[in-house]
């Protein structure tokens, strides 16, 4: 009796589709708020978004289905939604109610798609977005005509209008109880109608099938494809015999009766002055121009770039000294039990840290996308783009995002969302991490500083960033273009291109997505490398035998004793590095490094660097910490000369220096293509919802640093440089 | 004439598409049916893709694809 609160609230499913381009998103979130929950479909990377809307004493579960054109599945987001619409999701019952959204300002293409849902049979509500553009772009709708015409209510909201979202939902919650719209009058050839109508007196009782699916059954489309009980397909296939396949509609037939349909619709109830330079027009004759438009391109880009690069640093620096604090703080409250301490401090709240840092980058980059997008300038870009990058089976799409790859490869692969296309975007998400980011620049600086600039000037290490730099991008597109070829052998989806008009973009609507990428990446992101982080923490921190630094200290001892009490604080510090490093040296990761050295030999790298790449496979900055503990630095970065002087003088038991320029290329094309990235892995799994993906990526890019590295340093070798 | 042939700011009428051309079905969804007028916008700096106007909005579509639409250039009376 208890549980009758649960049982007096119904909960209805509310199917949201539309096409692309149609403000849909701006309604949904203005509908349900922060109250959505965002996922993926099973086994595909098509995103889910599912909201609540209180309807009365009816909850609405409102899925929000992909943007598509038709529902003819060509492309994974259409055959999503079709299953959808038909109830052929796990976990999603069918939809009560269908919530269409129409552009006031380009009705007859989205009639298409709204012809082919209401053959689907359930209730329908249009909410028709734009109509404050209308006047902008000369045209006088009908809207009363318009309801008239398709059978189902329409609501007009602009924005977040209060009155027009209570309005809509009004509508829902009657128009919920409702029969199904009334079909519409297509004019399909009569065999096929015909047969539709003959199979329709063969179901049974218990078969329930709308004449969408009816149609797509005869004319073997997708759709309930299988699953069809014994009577049922036999059925079908007996209606099949009735009409040949000359009288199939292919579906630019389909498209045409369609649009004759929309047609007649159209031309009642709209009428278009001739505007003689849109406003989009206008905008374009700049923004695409061949010349203007590849400088505007060009500034936007570069403003992105910096922007990420410098505004997030007081961010960063923020983050990095809280956490640093918070490290120290918990150090000292757990001082009595050093294992636990470092767990903490270096395990915990280190590697978390090392997550949340990135969180400013991808919030600003976020931003930037959900301008660039909502404001129709990104379709724009794309198709400057696109034939520079064409060839290699990535589409102008993917230029936006593996640009801002330079700053950093986690916001860069979230930003591929943007591309409908899911071939197109893995692709575009496995060549992203090679673009060099901002976590290789440490590295690059201090070997170039250690070991180019002293040698060949400054000119030569400024080129030499530069190199390292343009590197990783353009190895990026051979690699894309052997990827295409032969690893992703699914052929792409046309490329083609909406240019929605230009129009501003709206804050909250902006903010609310910067903000949930923002959540999704701490969320899970933060579980996964906060588990890698502990294991790395235990390989560099076991074994760890108490003698080893009481045998330390002991040989420290008589120095302790002679020194005076103003030398004291750095012999301290001296025994309290030696400590660390060997302790390091000893640790399953120190051990790992010594094992592994034969296989990084090749490479010109000892066993110490060896160790330093093992530790920086979670993030490859670490490298410089790890190195500093392994020469007894002591806490050191980039700019440390203590950690530049110890590495140009290191040598090899043969007396010959460890790192020459060419040790230090090696190294640095090393780290360029390598994965060492917890947190890009993280992101790759989380969006393409693939764990075969992610070691794929993996595997490739630390392979391909091997052999750069290999050949660069054996190339070198063969040419005298050593 | 085919609608990559026709000159950047003038206009056609589809005549029709290439149908064996699997990505032509999905353009023809998107409005590029016979009887339906076209305008050719303009080309990328690099000549490829094309932004062209029909049924009232704009669209960028490859070269290789535009190949496949039959059209034939109209007298512009007023702008599509």
């Amino acid at each position: 009796m208890t549980t009758l609160t649960a049982e007096t609230t119904k909960t209805r499913t509310i199917a949201f589709i539309g096409n692309p381009n149609t403000g849909k998103s701006t309604v949904f979130n203005a509908l349900c708020g922060t109250r959505q929950v965002v996922g993926n479909y099973p086994g595909v990377t098509v995103e889910k978004k599912v909201g609540r809307i209180q309807l009365g004493d009816t909850t609405g579960v409102l899925v929000d289905l992909p943007g598509v054109y038709s529902l003819n599945s060509l492309s994974p987001d259409e055959e999503i939604a079709v299953k959808l619409l038909l109830g052929m999701v796990e976990d999603m019952p069918q939809p009560d109610l269908v919530l269409f959204v129409l552009d006031a300002t380009n009705i007859k293409r989205n009639l298409l798609l709204f012809s082919q849902v209401i053959e689907v049979g359930l209730p329908i509500v249009v909410v028709l977005t734009m109509t404050d553009l209308l006047e902008r772009e000369g045209i006088e709708l009908d809207i009363a005509g318009l309801q008239d015409r398709l059978g189902v209510p329409i609501v007009p909201v602009v924005g977040r209008n209060k009155q027009a979202l209570e309005q809509l939902r009004r509508v829902l919650s009657t128009t919920m109880e409702h029969q199904p719209a009334e079909r519409l009058p297509l004019e399909y050839p009569s065999s096929l109608e015909q047969a539709v109508q003959a199979l329709k007196a063969n179901l049974g009782p218990g078969d329930q099938l709308s004449d969408f699916e009816i149609r797509n059954l005869l004319m073997e489309r997708s759709g309930r494809a299988d699953g069809l009980g014994p009577g049922l397909a036999e059925a079908v296939e007996k209606a099949r015999l009735t009409i040949s396949k000359d009288h199939w509609l292919s579906i630019s037939q389909e498209a045409s009766l369609r649009y004759s349909w929309a047609d007649s619709v159209v031309s009642q109830v709209e009428k278009r002055e001739t505007v003689l330079k849109r406003f989009s027009s206008k905008i374009d004759r700049f923004l695409i121009h061949r010349v203007y438009g590849l400088i505007f391109f060009s500034v936007i880009m570069f403003l992105v770039f910096q922007s990420i690069y410098t505004w997030a640093v007081p961010f960063m620096d923020f983050i990095d000294g809280t956490f640093g604090a918070l490290g120290e703080f918990a150090g000292k409250q757990l001082e009595n039990s050093p294992v636990l301490a470092s767990l903490v401090t270096d395990g915990i709240i280190g590697g978390v840290g090392a997550v949340v840092i990135f969180l400013p980058q991808i919030l600003i980059l976020f931003v930037f996308v959900a301008i660039l997008e909502d404001s129709g300038y990104l379709a724009r870009a794309a198709f400057l783009m696109d034939k520079l990058v064409s060839w290699t089976g990535l589409n102008g799409r993917a230029f936006s995002p593996m640009l801002s790859g330079f700053a950093c490869a986690v916001p860069a692969i979230m930003a591929t969302r943007v591309m409908p296309d899911p071939k197109a975007r893995l692709s575009t998400i496995l060549v992203t991490p090679l673009v060099s980011c901002s976590a290789r620049l440490p590295v690059y600086l201090l070997l170039i500083s250690a070991f180019i600039e002293p040698q060949f000037g400054a000119g030569w290490a400024a080129f030499t960033l530069f190199g390292m730099h343009a590197f990783g991008l353009i190895l990026a597109m051979p690699i894309a273009w052997f990827l295409n070829r032969n690893v992703l052998k699914t052929p792409a989806l046309p490329f083609v291109l909406e240019m929605p008009t230009y129009r501003m973009p709206k804050p909250y609507n902006v903010l609310f997505r910067a903000g949930r990428a923002g959540k999704k990446f701490l969320a899970q992101a933060g579980t996964i490398i906060f588990a890698c982080s502990i294991l790395v923490w235990a390989l560099s921190y076991f074994p760890r035998p108490d003698q080893l630094e009481s045998e330390i200290r002991n040989s420290y001892a008589s120095q302790l004793e002679e020194v005076g009490d103003e030398d004291r604080a750095a012999l301290e510090d001296e025994i309290n590095q030696k400590i660390a490093g060997s302790y390091l040296e000893r640790s399953y990761l120190g051990r790992a490094g010594k094992v592994i050295e034969p296989v990084f030999a090749p490479l010109g790298f000892d066993w110490k660097i060896s160790v330093g790449i093992l530790g920086a496979f979670p993030a490859r900055e670490v490298i410089i910490s790890t190195l500093g503990i392994i020469y007894n630095l002591g806490d050191v970065d980039e700019e440390s000369s203590a950690l530049k002087d110890t590495l140009s003088r290191e040598t090899r038991e043969d007396g010959s220096k460890v790192f020459t320029p060419l040790t230090a290329i090696s190294l640095m094309i090393f780290f360029a293509l390598c994965s060492q990235c917890m947190s890009t892995l993280a992101t790759v799994k989380r969006e393409l919802n693939s764990w075969k993906w992610t070691a794929f990526m993996f595997v490739y890019m630390t392979g391909l640093a091997y052999l750069c590295s290999f050949l660069v340093y054996q190339g070198g070798r063969l040419l005298g440089w050593s | 004439m085919t609608l990559d042939k026709l000159t950047v700011g003038s206009s056609a009428e589809i005549i029709g598409i290439d149908e064996s051309n699997p990505n032509l079905s999905r353009l023809s969804e998107l409005g590029m049916i016979a009887g339906q007028h076209v305008k050719l916008l303009r080309k990328a700096p690099l000549g490829d893709p094309l932004q062209i106007r029909i049924m009232n909005y704009e669209l960028c579509l490859k070269k290789n694809d535009a190949a496949g639409i039959r059209v034939h250039s109209i007298e512009e009376k007023a702008p599509a």
